[in-house]
């Protein structure tokens, strides 16, 4: 803190004091370990990721999905059965023009 | 002086608005620039959203901010803590920090919050800004400012054409 008389009026300035800040920076970096400051860079990093995915353990795609799955096991409800004539005529209707 | 670019907007500006993207390499904070050059260019180039920038200038009370352009002492001090927390996070983690995650956790520990803000300098890409081939002999400086209540006179300055 500087303290500057103009007149009668004493003016405190504040000042920033250099020393104090670099103590306060060399204690900080003291505690830190390589836990914490590994745990603070990934957080920092992934705080997009973390908010898109929330919070929740991640789980195996095998614990959802049945080894016994098969296509075989779909019912053919015949909608996407496309017979030949069908192609035929879905490619001439389209209003697309072909590149030259 | 100093002045402060965001794309047009459909309101005008009462206040700069704080940058919070991951390349606002001072930190979160209120970024201005020193050279109303700067400023214009930042502008058509980087401001493009809406096709038109605005500058506003503002008069900044930076008796508190950590002058590394002008002032030695800052300028050594700022290296020293910058290269020990660097160090630091490299020893510990294997990773080296970006400049903007450096400012953030200095932020985040109450150290640069007893600061208003940071005076940093880069290099100016605008081709047009020198007078002498080959050489920048012009400093480009900008202010991240972290504390708004040091902002005076916010006005409209001008509003110019995206490049």
């Amino acid at each position: 803190m500087h303290t500057i008389i103009l007149g009668t009026v004493r003016k405190e300035i504040d000042m920033i004091d250099l020393n104090t800040l670099e103590k306060e920076i060399d204690e900080l970096l003291a505690k830190e370990t390589n836990e914490s400051l590994s745990k603070w860079l990934f957080e920092k990093r992934n705080k997009n990721i973390n908010a898109i995915l929330g919070s929740g353990a991640f789980i195996s795609v095998s614990s959802i999905i049945s080894y016994n799955f098969t296509t075989n096991n779909i019912e053919n409800t015949g909608v996407f059965e496309n017979k030949e004539e069908d192609i035929f005529a879905m490619t001439n209707q389209s209003t697309t023009p072909m590149a030259a | 002086m100093y002045y402060h670019t965001q794309e047009k907007r459909k309101n005008r500006l009462s206040g700069p608005i704080i940058c919070t993207k991951d390349n606002a390499w001072l930190g979160e904070g209120y970024y201005f620039w020193v050279s109303e050059d700067d400023a214009d260019f930042w502008g058509m180039n980087s401001k493009r959203k809406t096709g038109e920038y605005e500058i506003y200038s503002a008069e900044i009370d930076c008796s508190n901010v950590l002058n590394t352009v002008f002032d030695k002492d800052h300028y050594d001090f700022w290296i020293k803590a910058i290269e020990k927390a660097a160090t630091k996070f490299i020893k510990s983690t294997g990773i080296k920090p970006s400049l903007k995650e450096l400012n953030d956790y200095f932020k985040e520990n109450n150290i640069w919050t007893k600061l208003d803000g940071i005076l940093f300098q880069d290099i100016s890409k605008n081709p047009n800004h020198f007078l002498v081939k080959d050489f920048q002999y012009k400093k480009r400086i900008q202010l991240a400012l972290y504390n708004k209540e040091k902002v005076t006179n916010f006005a409209h300055h001008y509003t110019g054409n995206c490049a």
